[in-house]
């Protein structure tokens, strides 16, 4: 007993250095793996609102970027508006609202990006639901509390995107390979589809958070996997999601009944 | 220790401070984030309580990772920076080394770069390590670790010089 005890006391340097390292190494994975059970992430009211405070000042240098971006949305909607046959609107899109939100934190350069927007429950958001921007769809809320909500970015080792190639019916899964924030993964695609560089992907409507047409990206490059049955495709994103301001939370209101008639098989 | 302590506390608040508003928004090259903060853990005062040391030093990553969404992965990096210092120090200044009281005047700088590049490099190692989490590509780990480390300790360089910081 006396010996644990002189050993715990000569080696307590690096006793506590383990165990401190594992600790970390326990936040890390448990950040990793499980979906609720963790407080320390950027959502919480500490740092959303640090990061709040920091985006209220930067925004003021935005404001120009913004301004045009707004222009050009507008003049985009305008459009539409003086469409002569608009009277095809599209029924299935009134069971999603929107949600207006700004990005309080981005980030596209680690493995598992995640960004932090200043909406939260109180505005509607609940988890899981998608989050576009107008240029293209930008992630799934992972995360909310009563005021900030974080969302799983595309540009995120976690992240599973059911697309397809527009005008085929051919879904495949998007992924991203950690590496250029412009470019992510497409699998799955069959090599019996007719797809071509340039191709538009666009969201398949398969998953519940996003709604079926929003333009993704085009194909980039593409060639067969070793088994010659699926495509692998590069796509090249139409967002920059290393500029991203003012962002839009889809909320698909038939969410719920989905969810309950999906979980009466298990 | 009482006369530092609140030259620490200011040094821990300004550096997590500037991590998180400043150098976290710098990416060099499109994807190279300098981690300027770890120079707390560096330039910790050197005769000190080395089990107070790698508390503060674990404290110093966690407040990093909250802001950053990273788990625990600053928190590993800097509290096994903090367990490899007493070792560096001894190899690159010798045994003296604390008698030595390493200060940053730019004359002897060989051996200060060295031990601040090597102990800059053996964190971002571990951080992007732990970021990736797999060992394969590990020779693009390891390149990318360099380029980042030597871009933060540009960036270090700029602060010690501009606020005149002492060990």
């Amino acid at each position: 007993m006396q010996q644990i005890l002189i050993f715990i006391f000569k080696n307590k340097r690096f006793l506590l250095f383990l165990l401190l390292f594992a600790f970390g190494l326990i936040l890390t994975v448990s950040s990793r793996a499980y979906h609720n059970a963790q407080f320390w992430h950027s959502a919480n009211w500490v740092s959303g609102s640090l990061h709040q405070i920091q985006n209220a000042i930067g925004d003021y240098f935005k404001l120009k970027k913004d301004n045009e971006q707004l222009l050009q949305h507008n003049a985009i909607l305008k459009a539409e508006q003086l469409r002569p046959n608009k009277t095809e609107v599209n029924l299935t899109q009134l069971q999603f609202s929107i949600i207006n939100g700004i990005v309080i934190k981005n980030s596209y350069n680690l493995s598992h990006n995640y960004l932090t927007l200043n909406v939260g429950e109180k505005n509607g958001v609940s988890e899981d639901v998608g989050v576009i921007s107008d240029q293209g769809i930008v992630g799934i809320v992972d995360r909310v509390n009563s005021k900030f909500s974080r969302v799983q970015s595309i540009l995120n080792r976690k992240s599973k995107i059911s697309v397809q190639v527009k005008n085929t019916n051919h879904l495949g899964i998007m992924t991203w390979d950690g590496v250029d924030p412009h470019v992510t993964l497409l699998s799955d695609v069959p090599s019996l589809a007719k797809i071509s560089i340039n191709d538009t992907i666009i969201t398949s409507g398969n998953s519940l958070a996003f709604p079926k047409g929003l333009i993704v990206g085009v194909i980039k490059a593409f060639n067969l996997d070793e088994s010659q049955n699926y495509y692998t495709i590069q796509v090249a994103l139409i967002n920059d999601m290393t500029s991203l301001n003012n962002v839009y939370v889809i909320r698909n209101q038939d969410a719920q009944e989905i969810n309950a008639l999906n979980s009466t098989d298990e | 220790m009482n006369s530092v302590l609140p030259l620490l506390a200011l040094r821990f608040i300004a550096l997590i401070g500037a991590q998180i508003l400043i150098f976290n928004h710098i990416n060099v090259i499109g994807y190279l984030n300098p981690f300027v903060y770890v120079i707390f853990v560096l330039l910790y005062p050197l005769r000190t309580n080395q089990i107070q040391f790698l508390l503060i030093s674990f404290l110093v990553g966690l407040v990093i990772d909250l802001f950053a969404d990273t788990g625990g992965i600053h928190a590993s990096a800097c509290v096994s920076a903090a367990f490899i210092r007493p070792t560096l120090l001894k190899l690159i200044f010798g045994v003296s080394y604390d008698y030595l009281a390493v200060k940053f005047d730019f004359r002897d700088t060989s051996r200060k770069l060295t031990y601040l590049l090597s102990l800059i490099f053996a964190h971002h190692l571990i951080i992007i390590l732990l970021e990736r989490f797999t060992f394969s590509d590990f020779l693009s780990t390891l390149g990318y670790a360099l380029l980042t480390s030597v871009i933060t300790l540009g960036f270090s360089l700029i602060v010690l010089i501009l606020f005149k910081y002492k060990t």
